[in-house]
């Protein structure tokens, strides 16, 4: 699973508090500061802002994911699969706080936490896609049959995708299509996009970095212990 | 207005709370394998010495 890729790059913990740090600082400047008050609804509406990032840094994660499992049963290379698991891991993060705020922001605006409307029911698949991947992971040992299990799983799961996108235009229900917004609200809500992807993207690339220098680490145990066997025998 | 900080609040817990946990994870294999060519140099340093002696 060892990556070139990472090879000779150094962690820096200040750079990741630095990314996450300046993230959060300019998103809650662009929620609270920036972006105006709706007039219908009123400071409720500013979920929206982080509801619609999460949501789209949730379906790039599973394309994402979707790709690296491609990548894997073509190539059969690990390191595919560590992409596909980074990526599975923040996708996930990221779906549970797409239900989240979309609850919290359907209480507000349609009285109620939960409705099995279209693109509701789609998102909770998703979930539990990203979930039940998760889960199966945890459960094989063998690398190769936990990353083909884990591609195929992986692949079948993607095909929610366009349903998750197209449910709102393809099934009648609720949840708003592209509602009416001022320029600056568009601005805030593109600029809100733009800043959790590339939080998102680092996160991906972090958790990466991290399976990267376990994978090392393991290797050069199994290593020391084979050593370590050779010579007593 | 409770809904919305409550909302963001508990967003950025999990976010920062996800992060901490690969950044410290990283942080963590890195001073094992500092830890761990500092010792195999440690170790390497007398033969060295010897060898140069002879």
């Amino acid at each position: 699973m060892t990556s070139k890729f990472f090879d000779g790059v150094g962690f820096r913990p200040t750079t990741s508090c630095g990314v996450v740090a300046a993230c959060g600082v300019i998103s809650s400047m662009l929620i609270f500061v920036v972006a105006p008050t709706e007039t219908t609804m009123g400071d409720v509406q500013r979920i929206l802002y982080l509801h619609v990032a999460v949501a789209w840094c949730g379906l790039a994660c599973a394309m994402l994911m979707g790709f690296s499992a491609a990548m894997y049963l073509t190539r059969r290379r690990l390191e595919w699969d560590a992409w596909s698991l980074a990526a599975g891991e923040v996708g996930w993060l990221c779906a549970t706080l797409t239900l989240v705020s979309g609850s919290a922001w359907a209480h507000e605006a349609w009285g109620t936490w939960w409705t099995w409307d279209p693109r509701l029911t789609s998102t909770l698949i998703l979930w539990l896609i990203y979930a039940g991947i998760v889960v199966l992971r945890g459960s094989i040992e063998d690398p190769h049959r936990r990353a083909r299990l884990s591609s195929v799983l992986t692949l079948v799961g993607v095909a929610d995708v366009p349903l998750v996108i197209m449910a709102t235009r393809w099934f009648r229900g609720i949840h708003p299509v592209a509602p009416d917004m001022d320029t600056r609200m568009r601005l805030v809500l593109l600029a809100s996009v733009i800043c959790f992807t590339v939080l998102v993207a680092y996160l991906i690339i972090q958790r990466r970095f991290h399976l990267a220098l376990t994978d090392r680490e393991t290797q050069v145990r199994v290593e020391s212990w084979c050593q370590r066997n050779r010579r007593s025998h | 207005m409770v809904t919305l900080i409550v909302t963001y609040v508990a967003a950025w817990t999990a976010i920062i709370a996800y992060a901490a946990w690969t950044s410290y994870g990283a942080w963590k294999m890195e001073q094992h394998s500092t830890g761990r060519k500092l010792k195999s140099a440690r170790e390497m340093q007398p033969a060295t010495v010897v060898e140069s002696a002879a």
